[in-house]
């Protein structure tokens, strides 16, 4: 028996969790984790045509596990270690999934609720229950997968370069070099370096919550908001560039809010589809880094400068 | 104080009457239009959902038009409409339009004391004890129950009159009298005179005529200027139609019955096992049971982006090829050419009418 576990979404934040998981439960596992063009195209084939670029990549990974694995796990997850809820793609992935491959061979598909221990550990000896391992040794596994989690530092924060951007976005952007083309490389060349909302800690991202009127319930929106107006206030990021996706509901909430809470920092919003051209992504972030080094010549820190347009980066 | 909120189906009549009962000043916005719409997309984000363009831009109108407090329903996630209020707030203020803003959030994201602070602060100018207000609500309550009922009744008898069009002008002409009612009083006699008129339109139980059910995206449903009027486009081609999700429907099953969204959360759904925020699993449910109440067909409404509902077009699909149910989804965003929707959902009307009359066309499934 074999578990497929396609890697894209919320795969890159708990990459530790889910590889000892999975290990301390000892069963054989396929991974599906880096994407390409042959994935996109078995995604958006049998994907619903609204859905983001990442939600496509995703059925891609679980059409090509479903060639060699016995049941592929594809989480539901509600919500996120504090109580954040992501998009209501996710918490319907399982549904979205079987309706688009039109198979049925999903398991740790309960719903996980990350912030509350108990449930999230039920609902995982729930899943495993249907591969034939019983509650002790998932509990076992379960508590060492949270000690790697909580162990590994997780994000990019580099210091070699002359300008450094705040790369804000949905982890499964960021770090998925497909879906982006290399975003982090073509940085590097320009010179400029990122730092990505990892290196925040929390309770400062929640401190920059204050003004808001309502607490705000998005995972993505808390992460980049919080982060995007800590690093400004501290100095610490010269630019932001918004990774984001075509047609996401939550960034198109999250884009704004941002350009309307910044004082001074620039920011280049990307969007990312199923195209494949380059040379409009190239022009966009060449033009961005002049734009840089003219604000460090002038060293002037007046009026917000955005660089927003909806036109589609032709990726 | 001023008050204003935006525009959702007949919304508006009903609310000011109720806050004239109590003594407080309201500002109603036009109604939305194609001009209304483009204010409203030039200054909001390009890829948020459709009703918030509109409702941003009957905020600007009432604005213009004195009002100023706005108010704001809200829920808690992960559906858009629980963070409307806050970009609402940070896009206005940032173009000048400074309002005092009271948000109705449910009592799981701001506590029950929290809510009641809020409701009574919105109520703070009345001219009238608590005790009229509540009664004052229950009249309310009624006004939209039975408009409701009546234009539930103008829906399925719209397939079966003698004569076309009679349902509808009915309907029309009590909702332009309702607004101009002079109190909630006036309004439940000039419903009950039109329930009493439309018994009269003389019908004939022959009459085969398509029946079908439209689900979808809560806002679009209701809102007529967001889903093209398709209600009337449908009454007009002589449809029996029915449509679950109105104002009523919200107001029975948030605020009048408690136990509705703990039960619903718990009923079992074979395609959709777990409410995963706005109504998508509603829309599911409906989608699921038109079969056996004996729908022909089944249209989805959505505004385009629409997070939940994008799910459950993609489950309804699976639906509509396992239990052989015929499904349409419309996707509504701000263009304003009607002639691609009307074709679209005439074809479809045809395709039911074949498949009733057992001329087989083509496959059973539309998606």
């Amino acid at each position: 028996m074999r578990i497929g576990i396609p890697g894209g979404l919320l795969y890159y934040n708990y990459e530790p969790f889910i590889k000892t998981f999975f290990d301390e439960l000892g069963v054989e596992v396929k991974y599906s984790t880096v994407s390409n063009k042959d994935i996109l195209n078995m995604g958006a084939k049998n994907c619903v045509d609204e859905a983001c670029l990442p939600i496509k990549i995703f059925h891609g990974h679980v059409m090509k596990l479903q060639e060699d694995c016995d049941y592929i796990a594809v989480p539901r997850i509600m919500n996120c270690e504090f109580g954040e809820s992501i998009c209501p793609k996710y918490e319907g992935l399982p549904e979205l999934v079987a309706s688009g491959t039109k198979k049925n061979n999903y398991i740790f598909s309960k719903p996980i609720r990350m912030h509350d221990k108990k449930k999230f550990l039920k609902s995982l000896q729930a899943g495993a229950k249907q591969i034939g391992i019983n509650k002790k040794k998932v509990k076992l596994a379960f508590e060492r997968a949270l000690e790697s989690q909580k162990n590994v530092n997780r994000g990019i924060d580099e210091e070699e370069y002359t300008y450094k951007v705040f790369l804000a976005g949905h982890p499964c952007n960021i770090y998925d070099q497909f879906a982006n083309i290399n975003l982090i490389e073509k940085l590097h060349k320009l010179d400029i370096g990122i730092i990505t909302e990892e290196c925040v800690s929390e309770s400062n991202k929640k401190e920059q919550m204050k003004d808001l009127i309502k607490n705000p319930y998005w995972l993505f929106f808390i992460n980049n908001f919080g982060a995007a107006k800590f690093l400004e206030a501290e100095g610490k990021a010269d630019g932001i560039i918004y990774l984001s996706s075509f047609c996401c509901g939550t960034d198109s909430f999250t884009v704004e809010m941002i350009k309307n809470n910044l004082k001074h920092l620039p920011m280049l919003v990307l969007k990312l589809d199923e195209q494949t051209g380059e040379a409009g992504y190239d022009t966009r972030l060449e033009a961005f880094k002049e734009m840089l080094e003219m604000k460090s010549v002038k060293n002037s820190k007046k009026g917000v400068e955005t660089f927003e347009n909806n036109i589609s980066s032709y990726r | 104080m001023k008050i204003t909120f935006p525009h959702i189906g007949d919304a508006h009549i009903v609310g000011s009457l109720f806050f004239n009962e109590i003594g407080i000043q309201v500002v109603s916005p036009p109604l939305n239009t194609v001009s209304g719409l483009e204010k409203g997309s030039s200054i909001a984000p390009d890829e948020i959902c459709l009703p918030f363009k509109l409702m941003i831009s009957n905020f600007i109108s009432a604005y213009e038009m004195g009002a100023d407090t706005a108010v704001m329903p809200a829920t808690i996630g992960p559906c858009r409409l629980g963070e409307y209020g806050e970009l609402f707030k940070s896009i206005l203020d940032k173009h000048g339009y400074n309002f005092n803003w009271i948000i109705i959030d449910t009592p799981t994201a701001i506590g029950k004391k929290e809510l009641l602070k809020r409701l009574n602060l919105l109520i703070s100018e009345r001219n009238c004890k608590m005790a009229d207000v509540f009664i004052a609500l229950n009249k309310t309550y009624k006004v939209i129950k039975r408009f409701e009922s009546l234009e539930k009744r103008v829906r399925i008898l719209s397939g079966y009159e003698r004569s076309r069009g009679e349902c509808k002008k009915i309907l029309k002409e009590c909702r332009s009298r309702l607004r101009n009612s002079k109190d909630l009083n006036d309004a439940l006699i000039l419903i009950k005179e039109y329930h009493h008129k439309l018994s009269k339109v003389i019908i004939d139980k022959n009459k085969k005529p398509i029946r079908i059910l439209l689900v979808g995206e809560i806002y679009s449903m209701i809102e007529p200027f967001a889903n093209h009027r398709i209600e009337e486009m449908l009454m007009d081609r002589g449809v029996s139609f029915e449509k679950p999700v109105t104002l009523g429907w919200w107001i029975n099953n948030n605020i009048t019955n408690p136990f509705y969204l703990f039960l619903f959360a718990r009923k079992k759904n074979k395609y959709m096992p777990y409410s995963i925020g706005g109504y998508a699993k509603e829309t599911i449910e409906e989608g699921m049971n038109s079969k056996k109440n004996k729908f022909d067909g089944v249209i989805q409404i959505l505004p385009v982006g629409c997070m939940p509902e994008i799910v459950s077009k993609s489950v309804l699909n699976q639906i509509s090829r396992e239990e052989q149910i015929k499904v349409m989804t419309v996707i509504f965003d701000e263009m304003g050419g009607e002639a691609g929707y009307i074709t679209r959902i005439e074809a479809f009307i045809d395709m039911l009418g074949f498949a009733k009359r057992g001329e087989k066309r083509g496959n059973e499934c539309i998606a």
